[in-house]
């Protein structure tokens, strides 16, 4: 009885031994293998670019957690470029706030997500456009997305931007905020 | 059998048995870690002449980086756990390189007086290989933990160096500490 218990015993911490360093193995094995174990991820932090919509553009720029747009720049379009993933990101739920916002403008004021290839190439709008005048202050408001999924994709090689666009260059100024959850 | 041979096995099987307890759960631990989703780090301050010491205070955080020096340390900011670095990545936006001239890009450790502790990968880019505008995977093996005291840096360096590359850099870390912390009973929370 007491041969059979040892037996047993250590064949029982044998099967949980082998068992375990398979696991492990098979673990590590499918960590190496997957090309990104990318999970939920909130980006709260991009650069403001004001002239040029290649990714290179943010180069030296500081990464900041508001964007600043502004139409009395010598340009009708500014974008906030969110850092560009090495693996595909699919935008599940996009939010701004805007948190300052100066002047008494006679243009419309619009902001879209878009998204470009890392040479600048326009690539697709991820959003509706949202009316800046018409937007709350000091209020989080959802951007309302694309209603295909694969619209919402950001691939290598790709990079997301909110693109502030103005009708008349004039003494306005906004600097929102935003939350950008990707999955 | 006697009682000290008896002994004499026992004290193996018993080192043995206490090993397993530790290692199998640490490395099944460790596995499930590596297979959660991870902190991208992409945001980094740029710094020269090391060794003297780190300073993130006073320097921008950058998702691309200019380099028109021959030795510059691109420095991801210093957190307060112990982060396993699962995957890393560049992603050079121009070339300029001209024939015969090479770029080294490590990835190394630094502890906060600016000396490598440790290079955990080592690329040389030249003139031929250079791949402009596509991720590049940086080797790693399967461990490599950066402690709350040492940054993690890349290190983009040449003896010649002329034009201005503009480098993109993402690393993926697991929490090592609250990882840990998920798995402990709650009694000991």
């Amino acid at each position: 009885m007491k041969k059979f218990l040892k037996i047993f015993l250590i064949g029982l911490i044998a099967v949980l031994v082998v068992a375990s360093l398979l696991r492990i193995s098979k673990g590590v094995q499918a960590q190496t293998r997957l090309p990104t174990t990318y999970g939920s991820e909130t980006w709260t932090t991009g650069v403001t670019v004001e002239i040029g919509t290649e990714y290179s553009a943010i180069s030296g720029r500081m990464v900041t957690n508001a964007a600043s747009f502004r139409s009395n720049r010598d340009t009708f379009n500014i974008y906030y470029i969110f850092p560009a993933p090495a693996g595909n990101r699919t935008v599940t739920q996009a939010r701004f706030n805007i948190l300052t916002l100066n002047g008494t403008p006679s243009g419309r004021k619009t902001m879209t997500l878009e998204v470009f290839s890392l040479d600048g190439t326009f690539l697709r709008t991820l959003s509706e456009n949202v009316d800046v005048l018409l937007s709350a202050q000091n209020a989080w408001e959802d951007f309302i997305l694309n209603a295909d999924s694969a619209e919402l994709l950001i691939a290598p090689g790709e990079f997301l931007s909110v693109h502030f666009s103005t009708e008349v260059l004039e003494n306005f100024e906004f600097y929102p905020v935003f939350e950008i959850v990707t999955e | 059998m006697n009682s000290s041979h008896r002994t004499r096995l026992l004290i193996p099987a018993g080192l043995i048995t206490i090993l397993l307890m530790i290692i199998v759960p640490a490395g099944l631990v460790f596995a499930d870690l590596m297979q959660s989703s991870a902190e991208h780090w992409q945001a980094a301050v740029q710094q020269r002449d090391l060794p003297a010491n780190i300073s993130e205070t006073g320097r921008g955080l950058h998702y691309v980086q200019d380099h028109i020096s021959s030795d510059l340390y691109d420095v991801f900011p210093l957190r307060a756990s112990i982060f396993q670095i699962s995957e890393a990545r560049f992603l050079i936006l121009n070339d300029e390189l001209v024939p015969g001239e090479e770029i080294s890009i490590d990835l190394v450790s630094l502890d906060q007086d600016g000396n490598i502790l440790r290079v955990l990968s080592h690329q040389v880019i030249t003139s031929d290989t250079i791949n402009t505008g596509i991720w590049q995977t940086v080797n790693l093996s399967v461990i490599e933990l950066i402690s709350a005291q040492n940054f993690l840096a890349f290190h983009v360096y040449a003896d010649t160096f002329s034009g201005n590359h503009k480098i993109a850099f993402e690393v993926l870390a697991h929490n090592m500490i609250t990882g840990f912390y998920s798995y402990l009973p709650l009694i000991f929370r």
